[in-house]
């Protein structure tokens, strides 16, 4: 071998040893590569790396990845010298003996000497045998094939853990731009509502939809504007497919990001803007009525109140939002929708709705987010009603006595205005029913029209037909549109000789009738009586007896309902007869022979009672109806000769007028004047036949009639009046003036004779009616007296035990303190005892009770807060309640009060009518009591702060919350001992024992401690009856019983009851009520003191009746329409009644003889059809039926 | 003594105090701080099925613990859903009951946030129920309470019938027995068994109560004269 072929082989040796080198740092540099790329994909499993996590991961790679190439760049690059080869090849081959290096090193000598010469002269060793591994570093060769191993291990144990997803990791970490998302384990498929805007004070729900494998929780970031960070987990994924989860926010208070995150999945970010709610800032309706109402406009806040408009009316809305709209509108049932226009701004908006019918009204808006809010209005159309005409005299068809003229009185009323008003006559034989007009009001959009028609100017019918008229009123709405009422014919016959006759015979009719039914009474008392008393059950005989009770209810009904009224003032005395004992006693004979032995007896007596009431009331009114026949007849005389002398007055007027204008006689005047004269014939008739029945009470006033018919007689009164009515006819007022004249001051002389006597009768009367008044009172006064004293002895004798056995000492003791207790009741009054209900005393007691003491910090300050009011009215839920509570209710937390009460509640009681029974709701097994330290308060507050007593109540609640005394009674024994004193107040309901106070209610706790309460109580003193059951003291107290006290208590000696009288004083009346009792009391004056003077009274009976009621009605709380109809009645009756006083006499025209049907008013209903305090209210509403009918 | 035994006796104090005040700071509620890895609400009673407790019947559905709320980790969420809840019963939780003695004094502390709700966090005494032999793992319904003591107030003002807790975060304490105020007071005191932690959101409006670091420390025997 040469020098240059060892050096060349030395040469490429060493190229086979670098590229050796460089492979092996590649696979180095390839395997950290790998291992680092495994890495950072396995971290982005976890971190789910964003763009700049990528782009980071991927330059740490590619750096590592430089580098790698680099070192194995300079592998390969490194130079390449044959002795550099040559060491290594000595090192690798010790056996070479440096022989190749001595070799390589002496080839390179220039000049080399002879012994160099001979070295090289010598064959080198052979390089080409030389393996080139045996240059290479194993152990590194180990470590890279190492590495790799780690690499493909990392690689394929990612692949194997996480499958395709390892891939997309290393993808997306080698690949930082590409679009590729993270893989996750859990998959978020959606969220809602993503970023969004909501309502601000909403509710929100917060929703996800994701997928993925079982356990991996899934939670939500928050990020409110107004708050810190929060992190909830809202569930766990179950691994069966979709599912969705929520997170409810239950009011948007500001701007908020959320992220939801299901196990490793990240969901985007978002955020819900929050926005206000749309609202209406106003609302409001115009409402502009028809020109014809003449009204003016109104507008209505929508938002408070009902829209109410006359029909025809515009209504024009406008909407003011609180923020810009992008639509707006009205819907109405009858309209339709209708969209509201832009008006100045976007938040305002207008249009404009018809009246045409009632309904609801819906407001929407939006804005242009879609956001919007509905308002619900009411339209209430008023409709035009045609004008209601009541005729208010005459009140049935009437026979029209002498001097009676046709007098009308009616009254029209309408809601908007009435344009005219008329009367018209109709004549009976005109097949046509032609309405002829006999007068008319033009009026002005009046409401209401008044008028009384004197019938002066009335046509009367040949062959005696009767006069009948009829009113017209139309209504003002313009055009042939309006509406037009007529009302019902009003009928008057003629005058016919002997209907003074007629009604006296009515009169005694009814005496007979009253006389009849005293004796069913009075028989069928003999057999309810012996029933009774052989404990008689025999149907038939308690039918029959029934059947006269009947009988006996419906002929008082038939006197009640005559026209006539023929009972005159004792009318009222079988009205209320007739509607209290009698229908009760039908009810309960009728009960006997079907109640149970046990309650038959007590039922018979009863029966017996009433009947023996009814037998006395109907005697009584038997012996008074002579007086009333009499007083009717006097009655009848004196107005005949008013009327006479009234009429005559008249004529003579209208003739004095004509002759004066030199006039011609009308012939309605003619006829008038022929009618008097026929009149005081009859009057001289009706004197001569009431003289002779007169002389059985009065002999002095008969004889004084007799005197007055002679007279008239004598000084030819009715021939002179006849004689006139000749002139008149013959149109020659100058001869019928005198003669005129002369009849009316006879007439006026017999009327100051009778008058004379009238009024020294009615001074006698009242006399004799005042003594018996005052004898009564003093009877009364007395009897009062003495029960008072009968009812204290009898309570000594039952509170006080035996004290013979006590010695002296004790019994003073005992003695000065009784009289202490005394004197300290007569102090007290309790004011309020009367509001409370009948109270439902259960006398069930809870032996268990235990008591939990609270700490309260009392708020600073609090002890010195200054006292205020609050009203509070009663409310029909709190009665509904009441009825309505059937089971004991849980409560719920509950804790005592950390400022002492400052609020004095004055409540509106209900009225114990009002009041139902109370339900004894169930006591529970044990029950706790909450005590603290008493709280402190200023004296002055203190007492300032005490509520009204107060019924309203309940019998159970849920209790709750801070522990004080409120409005409400609480009849289920929830009251807590609390920590602050009772209200000085009576205390209605069911409690345990607590604190001192004044209580009125029931105690059920079997044991307790009475607590420091209110010390400014006095042991009361009323007739309080105590409920069984003793409790057990804890440890005695001194205290002062008031109510509730139980049968057996602490002590039987100190004295617990008292003995004064119950002091319960009223509540002052309401003046309405008040003035409504004055009305009705000056109508009664009024009535008795026309009735002692004979004057007639019309239906001043029936308005006192009407007022009475309305008071009662008022009384018990009835509804305000109630008191309003009998208002009205009373109003009607009076009017009436000022109709009937004109000039005249009427007699109305019974049923029967008017040929038309007539429902009596105790006719109507059968017996126990109606409460008592309806009864007559149904039967007005029947009867109104029959009047309409006819 | 030697050097070397110097140290060792002043290292055996140090870890003698540190043991003491590690003593000192033992919670006798029962996962008060709500990272149970189990049961994040066990030793707490938010199924309420006693009887009269049926306006809670769903009260367990609105009690839960959330992973982290403003920067603490594991707290207990009182969900008020409506506004009707929170003016009504609220939502509560109570923790079993905790054995205490009346002659040791104690401290009571937790910290909360609310956002709608107001709260009462207090403590309540129990005895043992008429006829329950007395045992170490007591039920509810074998015990009867008897005492409620002053809540926690959050706020500057402490008092009143309310907490006063507000949206961030905050911790209040109180420590027990006081002075009693009166005989009542100290006769129902002696006879506490137990004591339950008792949490109720209520009042205000819907929203959350959030409540965490629940504890209640013994001190050491009460001093004499109170």
């Amino acid at each position: 071998m040469t020098t240059g072929r060892t050096a060349s082989d030395l040469l490429r040796l060493g190229r086979v040893v670098h590229a050796r080198e460089a492979v092996r740092r590649a696979v180095l540099g390839a395997s950290a590569a790998a291992a680092l790329l495994s890495v950072l994909a396995a971290l982005d499993l976890f971190f789910r790396y964003e763009r700049a996590g990528r782009v980071v991961c991927f330059a740490v790679l590619a750096a590592v990845a430089v580098t790698a190439l680099g070192i194995v760049l300079r592998a390969l690059m490194r130079r390449v010298t044959p002795e550099g080869i040559a060491a290594r090849l000595e090192k690798a081959f010790p056996d070479l003996d440096n022989r190749l290096i001595n070799f390589v090193q002496f080839s390179g000598v220039p000049e080399p000497d002879a012994m160099v010469a001979a070295y090289l002269g010598e064959t080198p060793p052979d390089v080409g045998r030389l393996s080139p591994a045996a240059l290479g570093n194993r152990r590194a060769a180990w470590i890279a094939a190492g590495a790799l191993a780690v690499a493909a291990a990392m690689t394929g144990g990612g692949w194997w853990w996480s499958g395709p997803a390892w891939a997309n990791a290393v993808l997306r970490v080698a690949n930082p731009l590409s679009a590729r998302s993270p893989a996750t384990l859990a998959r978020i498929v959606a969220v809602e509502p993503g970023s969004a805007r909501a309502l601000s004070g909403r509710p929100l729900v917060l929703a996800v939809r994701a997928e993925g494998k079982a356990g991996q929780p899934v939670s939500v970031e928050l990020w409110p504007a107004d708050d810190r960070r929060a992190v909830v987990e809202v569930g766990r994924l179950a691994g069966r497919g979709e599912e969705r989860f929520e997170y409810p926010l239950p009011r948007l208070t500001g701007n908020l990001g959320y992220r939801f995150r299901a196990g490793d999945a990240l969901a985007p970010r978002h955020t819900v803007t929050a926005v206000p709610p749309p609202a209406f800032a106003r609302l409001t309706a115009r409402v502009t009525p028809p020109d014809y109402l003449q009204a003016t406009g109104r507008v209505f806040d929508v938002l408070k109140e009902r829209i109410a408009a006359p029909q025809g009316s515009t209504v024009r809305i406008e909407v003011e939002a609180n923020r810009d709209l992008a639509a707006a509108t009205a819907a109405s049932g009858s309209a339709g929708t209708g969209a509201l226009a832009r008006a100045a701004s976007g938040a305002l908006w207008t249009g404009s709705v018809a009246a045409a019918a009632s309904g609801p009204l819906t407001f929407t808006i939006a804005d242009a987010d879609g956001f919007g809010a509905t308002c619900e209005g009411e339209l209430e159309v008023a409709p035009d009603q045609p004008p209601v005409i009541r005729i208010l005299t005459p009140a049935s068809r009437v026979k029209l006595g002498p001097g009676a003229l046709p007098r009308i009185q009616w009254e029209v009323t309408d809601d908007h205005g009435i344009a005219a008003v008329a009367l018209e006559q109709i004549f009976p034989g005109d097949t046509q029913r032609t309405a002829v007009a006999v007068a008319d009001w033009p009026l002005r959009g009046e409401a209401a029209f008044r008028q009384l028609w004197d019938g002066a100017d009335a046509a009367w019918p040949e062959g005696g037909r009767p006069l009948v008229y009829r009113v017209t009123a139309t209504d003002n709405l313009p055009g042939a549109r309006a509406p037009r009422a007529v009302s019902t014919l009003v009928y008057f016959d003629p005058a016919v000789t002997g209907a003074a006759v007629a009604a006296q015979a009515a009169v005694a009719a009814s005496g007979q009738t009253l006389a009849h039914m005293v004796e069913l009474q009075r028989k069928n008392l003999e057999k309810t009586t012996a029933l009774e008393k052989a404990g008689g059950s025999a149907p038939e005989a308690w039918d029959a007896v029934r059947g006269v009770q009947e009988d006996i209810l419906r002929r008082a009904g038939a006197l009640l309902a005559d026209p006539v009224r023929p009972l005159g003032a004792l009318e009222q005395v079988v009205r209320d007869l007739q509607a209290g004992p009698m229908r009760e006693a039908v009810g309960v004979v009728a009960r006997v022979p079907k109640s149970p032995d046990a309650e038959r007896p007590v039922l018979a007596r009863r029966a017996v009672a009433l009947e023996g009431a009814i037998l006395r009331a109907l005697t009584a009114a038997e012996e008074g109806m002579a007086r009333v026949a009499a007083h009717k007849q006097l009655t009848g005389l004196f107005a005949l000769l008013d009327a006479l002398v009234q009429g005559q007055g008249e004529v003579l007027e209208t003739s004095t007028k004509a002759a004066a204008a030199s006039a011609s006689v009308p012939k309605p005047l003619v006829d008038r004047q022929d009618r008097l004269a026929e009149d005081t014939g009859e009057f001289v008739r009706v004197c001569r036949r009431d003289m002779a029945e007169v002389a059985k009470t009065d002999a002095g006033f008969a004889a004084l009639v007799g005197q007055v018919a002679t007279e008239c007689e004598t000084r030819k009164v009715a021939p002179t009046m006849i004689a006139a009515a000749g002139h008149l006819e013959g149109n020659d007022l100058a001869k019928a003036v005198p003669l005129q004249t002369q009849a009316l001051a006879h007439l006026k002389e017999f009327q100051a004779l009778l008058n004379k006597w009238r009024a020294l009768d009615a001074q006698e009367k009242a006399d004799t009616m005042g003594e018996a008044v005052a004898e009564a009172a003093d009877k009364m006064k007395k009897l009062t007296g003495l029960h008072a004293k009968i009812v204290d002895a009898i309570r000594q004798t039952e509170q006080q035990k035996d004290h013979s056995g006590k010695d002296m000492e004790a019994l003073d003791e005992e003695l000065g303190e009784l009289k202490a207790n005394m004197a300290e009741s007569l102090l007290k009054i309790a004011t309020d005892l009367h509001i409370f209900p009948e109270l439902p005393v259960g006398n069930d007691m809870v032996a268990d009770v235990f008591q939990i003491y609270e700490e309260v910090a009392q708020v600073p300050g609090s002890e010195s807060a200054a006292a205020s009011e609050l009203g509070l009215q009663k409310e029909d839920w709190i009665l509904e309640a009441l009825e309505t509570a059937t089971e004991r209710l849980d409560d719920m937390e509950m804790w005592l009060v950390a400022q002492p009460d400052a609020t004095k509640r004055n409540t509106e009681n209900f009225d114990q009518q009002e009041l139902p029974e109370i339900p004894v709701i169930p006591l529970a097994s044990e029950i706790e009591d909450i005590i603290g330290d008493l709280l402190e308060q200023e004296e002055e507050i203190m007492n300032e702060s005490d509520d009204s007593a107060t019924n309203q109540g309940s019998a159970d609640m849920a209790a709750g919350w801070g522990i004080a005394e409120g409005e409400f009674a609480n009849f289920s024994a929830k009251g807590k001992s609390g920590n602050e004193r009772p209200d000085h107040k009576d205390q209605d309901g069911r409690s345990l024992v607590g604190r001192q106070g004044m209580a009125d209610g029931e105690t059920v706790a079997g044991s307790g401690k009475i607590n420091e309460g209110d010390n400014n109580i006095e042991a009361r003193r009323t007739q309080d009856s105590p409920q069984s059951g003793q409790v057990q003291e804890e440890g005695h107290a001194d205290a002062k019983a008031t109510g509730g006290g139980k049968g057996s208590g602490y002590s039987d000696r100190l004295g617990m009851s008292g003995t004064g009288p119950r002091e319960d004083a009223k509540t002052q009346a309401r003046s309405e009520l008040g003035l409504q009792a004055m009305l009705r009391r000056n109508a009664e004056a009024l009535y008795a003191k026309a009735s002692m003077a004979h004057i007639r009274t019309g239906n001043l009976d029936e308005a006192v009746r009407a007022m009475r009621q309305a008071e009662d009605a008022m009384r018990n709380g009835a509804s305000i329409r109630e008191v309003r109809e009998y208002q009205r009645r009373a109003a009607a009756a009076l009017a009436q009644t000022k109709g009937d006083l004109g000039p005249g006499v009427f007699t109305p025209v019974m049923a029967a003889d008017a040929g038309m049907p007539l429902i009596g008013a105790q006719e109507a209903s059968t017996a126990d059809d109606a409460p008592p305090a309806y009864r007559d209210l149904v039967s007005e509403y029947f009867r109104s039926l029959s009047e309409v009918a006819r | 003594m030697t050097g070397r035994w110097r140290w060792a006796a002043v290292a055996a104090a140090l870890l003698g105090v540190a043991a003491a005040a590690q003593a000192a700071r033992t919670n006798l509620v029962a996962n008060g701080s709500f990272d149970d890895p189990k049961d994040p609400l066990a030793g707490w009673r938010t199924d309420c099925n006693l009887p009269g407790e049926s306006w809670y019947a769903e009260n367990k559905d609105l009690v839960s613990v959330m992973t982290e709320s403003a920067g603490r980790k594991g707290v207990m969420r009182l969900y008020v859903k409506t506004d009707d809840l929170a003016i009504n019963q609220g939502v509560k939780a109570d923790s079993k009951p905790i054995p205490i003695d009346t002659a040791t004094r104690y401290r009571f502390s937790a910290a909360a946030r609310a956002a709608g709700p107001s709260c009462r966090i207090l403590l309540e005494g129990y005895r043992w129920r008429p006829g329950i032999k007395p045992h170490d793992n007591p039920d509810m319904a074998e015990l009867r309470k008897c005492y409620k003591f002053t809540q926690l107030y959050f706020g500057a003002q402490k008092a009143g019938d309310m907490g006063g807790v507000g949206r961030a975060w905050s911790t209040a304490q109180f420590e027990f027995p006081d002075a009693f105020k009166s005989d009542v007071q100290k006769d129902i005191y002696g006879t506490i068994k137990f004591v339950i932690v008792h949490i109720v959101a209520i009042g205000g409006k819907a929203g959350d109560l959030q409540v965490d670091d629940v504890t209640l420390e013994p001190l050491g025997p009460v001093k004499k004269g109170r």
